[in-house]
């Protein structure tokens, strides 16, 4: 690996950790944002009731409920992104593919509603354990992901799935459009590649004109296999 | 006079009917909208008098909307309503036509302030 390379890998980890984080937090404050309108009109509610407007039970009773919903769903993200964080604990770890998986897709929803396309998984029943780096392996599936939503036109599905195969982890990123090669998508690939080769992975489909939907990654069950 | 009119753009749809529910409490019209397109197609033939606009929705982003929804109504006046009214956001929302930009959570009172200010109050 050259020197540039080493350093390129480095800034792209970093700055994969602060985006997602960042963005996680943004969704956090749109949680909280909510909260802070349905309390404000709960107030509200409250303070008419005190001018002499009637004041329904059940529409407390509605609002507090969706309170604890915006709360639950606060409490995911926020474990989400704390799991990820944690995720660049160890360089190398064994860690549950379909765990990891789960959070990076949770992780992976906002940009893809952004763009109007539904991204769903497609795990088989076991899950596997895998020895690499958390973050490495989350941020080339992260990575692929983004290759993929490039191309996504409005209202389209990208589906992440795995499975295990003779030589390791089969990671798939499946668009239901094909693949764009235009200049960001180069960059990024290049970068994939890059990457998945430094986990000890090797890229099998990219940009492929034979697979134009698909990519695919192959990760050894075990660093130094492959 | 007659009560102003707002609506109000935003993806979260519970941020939206919940700051709808407070702006009538205090008399004034308002209309909520989960994305720019219908954004978009709640104006036509309209006469909102001020728009809250969130920046980042599925789709189009806040400044497309406000460049459509100037093209269609120049001079409505349109409000950012968004969590990122950084240096860099509020000059493009203004370059694009928006009046001004107000980051979330914002307080209810400011908020009618601002309302009124932009509709001429």
């Amino acid at each position: 690996m050259t020197k540039e390379d080493s350093r390129l890998l480095f800034e792209r980890g970093l700055q994969f950790l602060g985006r997602q984080t960042a963005s996680q937090s943004h969704e956090v404050t749109n949680v909280l944002n909510i909260i802070n309108e349905m309390a404000g009109l709960m107030g509200d509610l409250l303070y008419s009731a005190g001018q002499g407007r009637p004041l329904d039970p059940d529409r407390l009773t509605q609002l507090t409920t969706k309170i604890a919903a915006q709360v639950k769903r606060g409490n995911q993200i926020v474990r989400a992104i704390n799991q990820f964080g944690h995720s660049a604990d160890k360089p190398l770890a064994v860690f549950d593919v379909q765990a990891v998986l789960e959070r990076i897709t949770f992780i992976a929803q906002r940009p893809a509603s952004l763009h109007e396309t539904l991204l769903e998984t497609d795990f088989p029943e076991q899950t596997v354990a895998l020895e690499n780096s958390p973050l490495g392996f989350q941020q080339a599936v992260f990575t692929a992901f983004e290759i993929a939503l490039a191309a996504a036109t409005d209202k389209r599905r990208i589906t992440i799935g795995y499975r295990l195969v003779s030589e390791g982890l089969l990671l798939t990123v499946h668009s239901d459009d094909p693949l764009i090669d235009h200049e960001d998508v180069a960059e990024k690939a290049k970068f994939l590649r890059l990457l998945v080769a430094t986990l000890g992975g090797q890229v099998i489909t990219l940009l492929d004109d034979d697979a134009p939907h698909r990519i695919e990654l192959l990760f050894p069950k075990q660093t130094g296999e492959g | 006079m007659k009560p102003l009119r707002v609506l109000i753009v935003d993806d979260e749809q519970e941020l939206v009917s919940a700051l709808v529910e407070r702006l009538d409490l205090r008399g004034i019209d308002a209309e909520g909208a989960d994305n720019g397109a219908e954004g978009l197609e709640k104006i036509k033939g309209r006469d909102f008098d001020v728009v809250l606009l969130d920046l980042k929705m599925p789709g189009m982003d806040g400044l497309e909307v406000i460049r459509r929804m100037h093209l269609d109504q120049p001079d409505l006046k349109i409000i950012l309503l968004t969590g990122h009214c950084d240096a860099d956001n509020t000059e493009k929302g203004k370059r694009a036509g928006a009046y001004d930009c107000l980051v979330k959570p914002v307080n209810i009172d400011t908020l009618l302030q601002l309302l009124n200010q932009a509709a001429g109050r």
